[in-house]
């Protein structure tokens, strides 16, 4: 539907300035936060001209390098582990046809999509807490365990949705021409795959580095990770700090979603 | 090896992590909301439906033959399924012109628009919410905007209450309304458009009459999307609601905190997930091909 | 249909460009055009050529860059299509996909505020007018294409416009199903006396169906006329070539008189020919005449005042149709008797009787 004149059939009173309200809406927050991020003053009610001296502050924050790093290799790990697994599911369930316990595969799946974060946070505390008691151990695989889990869906998407536009006959061709199948599935599936696989991690990596619900009930004390540390940091008085912080973290967001829009674009 | 043990074999790493740290834990919920609460939190091996029971009701303080409604649970409940519809409401009233809009850009700039409707939804949901406390505390930018014009002299109070967290959540969620709602627009035929147009419909006759049903399906699916999260929601009203506007979701952290009643938490936590499939059913029927063409007939 | 009955339609100086700079597409250019009362009329011309921007520009779909529109002697220019008398039938019928057959025919009289009682007694007058009683309560989906076609008629004939719009309605139907429709077509039309203006790029269909016809070209109209007169008189080689096969010659053209010219042949043979309005040539110029095939004479070789080769010959059941190369090169189509089997590459004599050539001007 194009051609958007002032006569085009498509255009209903008032619809596009409520969208256009709507896109102001969306981004006045977030510009808020980034322009503040860098005001020298300390409160929003006046501007004192441009400065870093917020992100110094926080990079200088021992603390927020601290959860920022635990942040980041949690995402990596569990990004990791859940786009491997939900590969290798994605595999099981898009080749071969339709198989008995598909549904429940995929509802199996989906499942952290479904339940609500907080009921799967405290389902989560209470059965590690008995783990705990009885293995003694108190580590970070809980979380990248609890993270894993919580990501494979996001992965399994874009690997499926990639894997259901390929050609399943390119793969038999491969095996037509003597590839052992692990060699057709590592010279011709795989390439074909890998822009789906790495769209998949970068979503996996961008809701790990969002998840903040269930972190909060897994993680024991000193294993804070950057959003649980801003949890309990925004209950109380905030300094401008956290802009910076917040804008980082905003950044980081941005271009990994930025990769995935592009690697999801690419047509095989 | 047969394509079946292939096949399974696939499958391992990912139905032993899901079956450990998602399906488990959900089945060990629910067995605890039939047990005695512990001491000290935790539960003890007996079998009661006392937890199902104070999800609703409570019993009188002096004389527990007295049965009457838990004002507090229900209060609490109350509030989550009403803002929840309210955020609801809110994105499908910002979310349906702006799905329009967007459907309506020429091919080109399309996906560009939608970017733009994505990218907050994949920043930080603490920044979001950070954000949002910038916007609306009493030193934010809408009260120091509003003062410096005069239009008030003591800042309104728009933090830790019922409309912050609406307000909060209608931001958070709003992507999930517009993109499915946007999906259903754009495979509308504009020729529907023009053949209403052209048989004496206004621009507004067009929009209820032709826009409005063509796009159900995907009215339906973002609310569901949205209202699903909403319900459950726990950081925003943490952040937002302040320490008394609770909803659901916190009401459940209370029992593993400082309420030590586990069992009573389990069964909130049920709840919550009924609530959450009920949504779901609504939205299966609502998109199920047969059901509709009944509604219609 | 005499010429004093006022015009239904009348357009005056219509033009509408799409885009704008170095983009810009005129795909109409100062079109005027007037359509009678109870009138069957068509627009015929090539893919392109603004015969979809002119019916829309009539329902008020597209709005005109410059120029006006009448319906009924009102100035409808500045109106929304809710607000002008007529309806359209559109190409892929455009029917609500949510609405049942009945709704879909009662659609433009809901909208027109039509009590309940009103627009059921009307749905069913238009049901049984396309013969589809038995359907009023099932979905589009549930159509063939034929009879989604007659819902999309029924749908529009509904409010009872003053003119009916129809772009290429028959263009998504088999052969077969097509000639139905056009009957159909006629005899809705005949009952109903609805104006209609109808948009097709099939010569064939333009001329089974037309009052009168309005051949396009590039965003313009170069003729409007009967059925007939376009083929007997085309105005100029471009409406000859789209309506009805024509071949055409250079001739030397050597007197004019009252509208008749004399004309040398290639041969060096001269005979009489028609001279179409409109042109400015004189004695003594190079000058294209156009003749149908039907009236080419096919003979023995010596027998005509041409010579030409058979290229192609096929068979058309009752006659022949026949791509003649005349000795200097000229393609010549003929329509000949079955009767001798024309082999390619016979030599054949040609004539072309007096008045069967036709001198177009330059
Ligand atoms: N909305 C538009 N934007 C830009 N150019 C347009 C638009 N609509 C039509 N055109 C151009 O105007 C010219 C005429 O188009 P129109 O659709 O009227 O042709 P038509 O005679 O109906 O052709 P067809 O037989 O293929 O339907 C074409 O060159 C077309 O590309
Ligand atoms: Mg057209």
């Amino acid at each position: 539907m194009a051609d958007t004149g002032r006569s085009a059939v498509t255009r209903i009173p008032g619809f596009t300035a409520a969208a256009l309200l709507t896109f102001v809406l969306l981004y006045v927050p977030i510009a808020t936060l980034v322009v503040y991020s860098f005001n020298a003053a300390p409160s929003m009610s006046r501007w004192d001209g441009f400065s870093l001296q917020w992100y110094e502050a926080a990079l200088q924050n021992r603390q927020v390098r601290e959860v920022a790093l635990r942040s980041l290799w949690l995402a990596l790990a569990a990004g990791t582990m859940a786009t491997l697994v939900a590969t290798l599911a994605a595999l099981a369930t898009v080749r071969g046809g339709r198989f008995r316990g598909r549904t429940m595969i995929h509802a199996l799946i989906n499942q952290p999509l479904m339940v609500p974060e907080i009921v799967t946070g405290v389902a989560l505390m209470v059965v590690f807490s008995v783990v705990r008691v009885r293995t003694g151990y108190d580590g970070m695989a809980y979380l990248v365990l609890a993270h894993t889990a919580f990501c494979i869906p996001f992965a399994y998407l874009p690997v499926r949705a990639r894997l259901e536009t390929l050609d399943p006959t390119l793969a038999h061709a491969a095996a037509d021409l003597y590839a052992s199948r692990v060699r057709a599935f590592l010279h011709v599936t795989l390439p074909l795959l890998w822009p789906g696989v790495l769209a998949g991690f970068m979503l996996a990596f961008v809701i790990s580095l969002d998840a903040v619900v269930i972190t909060e009930f897994v993680k024991s004390a000193g294993q804070d990770t950057l959003p649980t540390w801003m949890l309990g940091q925004l209950r109380r008085v905030v300094t401008p700090e956290m802009n910076a912080v917040a804008t980082l973290l905003l950044g980081v967001s941005m271009l990994a979603v930025t990769a995935f829009f592009l690697l999801s674009r690419r047509r095989g | 090896m047969t394509a079946a043990q292939r096949r399974w074999l696939l499958l391992a790493p990912a139905v032993a992590i899901l079956a450990c740290v998602a399906a488990g834990p959900l089945l060990v919920m629910l067995v605890y909301s039939f047990l005695e609460p512990g001491e000290f939190g935790g539960v003890r091996p007996a079998f009661s439906l006392d937890a199902w029971f104070s999800v609703l009701f409570a019993r009188d303080m002096f004389d527990p033959e007295i049965v009457e409604p838990n004002i507090a649970h229900l209060a609490i409940l109350w509030r989550s399924v009403s803002l929840a519809l309210q955020t609801t409401l809110v994105c499908i009233v910002l979310g349906f012109p702006t799905a329009w809009f967007i459907a309506t850009r020429p091919r080109g700039t399309r996906e560009l628009w939608l970017f733009l409707v994505t990218i907050p939804f994949w920043t930080n949901l603490l920044v979001r919410t950070f954000a949002i406390q910038e916007v609306i505390r009493n030193r934010g930018l809408v009260n120091t905007l509003l003062m410096q014009a005069g239009v008030i002299d003591e800042p309104i109070q728009m933090l830790y209450t019922d409309f912050a967290v609406l307000v909060g959540m209608a931001y958070v969620f709003l992507p999930l309304m517009v993109l499915p709602l946007y999906a259903a627009m754009e495979r509308v035929d504009r020729r529907l458009l023009e053949a209403a147009r052209d048989l004496y419909a206004s621009r507004w006759r067009m929009f209820r009459e032709v826009v409005l049903p063509l796009s159900r399906p995907g009215l339906v699916a973002g609310s569901v999307l949205v209202f699903i999260p909403a319900i459950g929601a726990w950081v925003t009203p943490r952040l937002l609601g302040g320490g008394r506007n609770l909803m659901l979701g916190n009401l459940i952290e209370l029992q593993f905190g400082q309420g030590r009643n586990w069992p009573l938490g389990a069964a909130l936590s049920m709840t919550l997930l009924a609530l959450v499939l009920v949504a779901l059913l609504v939205y299966l029927r609502a998109v199920d091909p047969d059901t509709r063409r009944r509604d219609h007939g | 249909m005499t010429t004093d009955t006022p015009a239904t339609v009348r357009v005056a100086g219509l033009t509408r460009v799409f885009g704008d700079g170095g983009h810009a597409v005129r795909a109409l250019d100062n079109v005027d055009l007037q359509v009678k009362g109870g009138e069957f009329f068509t627009l015929l011309g090539p893919s392109g050529c603004g015969k979809s921007t002119l019916l829309r520009l009539l329902a008020g779909l597209e709005r005109p860059t410059a120029g006006t529109v009448h319906i009924d002697g009102r100035d409808v220019t500045a109106l929304g299509p809710d607000r002008r008398p007529v309806n359209t039938v559109f190409q892929q019928y455009a029917l609500f996909p949510h609405l049942s057959v009945a709704d879909n025919i009662g659609f433009g009289l809901r909208m027109l505020g039509w009590s309940r009682s009103d627009r059921a007694a009307r749905v069913y007058e238009m049901l049984a007018l396309i013969q589809l009683e038995g359907l009023a309560a099932r979905r589009p989906d549930a159509l063939s294409g034929g009879q989604q076609q007659r819902v999309a008629l029924a749908r529009a004939l509904a409010p009872a416009p003053r003119v009916l719009l129809l772009d290429e309605p028959l263009s998504a139907l088999d052969v077969k199903l097509r000639r139905e429709m056009q009957d159909e077509l006629k005899r809705l039309q005949r009952e109903t006396h609805v104006t209609c203006v109808f948009v097709t790029h099939d010569q064939d269909e333009a001329l089974a169906l037309s009052d009168r016809v309005a051949v396009m070209r590039e965003g313009r109209i170069c003729q409007v006329d009967t059925p007939a007169g376009l083929y007997e008189a085309p105005a100029d080689a471009a409406v000859a070539s789209f309506v009805g096969d024509a071949s055409f010659l250079e001739v030397e053209l050597l007197d004019t008189a009252d509208g008749q010219a004399t004309v040398r042949l290639p041969g060096g043979s001269v005979v009489r020919a028609v001279l179409a309005a409109g042109g400015t040539a004189r004695g003594g110029d190079r000058v294209t005449a156009m003749v149908r095939p039907e009236r080419v004479q096919v003979g023995a070789p010596g027998d005509g005042a041409l010579e030409a080769t058979v290229e192609e010959a096929r068979y058309e059941g009752g006659t022949t149709r026949l791509r003649l190369c005349l000795d200097d090169g000229t393609t010549l189509f003929a329509r000949a008797g079955a009767a001798p089997a024309w082999q390619p590459g016979a030599r054949v004599g040609v004539t072309l009787p007096d008045g069967a050539l036709r001198v177009l001007p330059a």
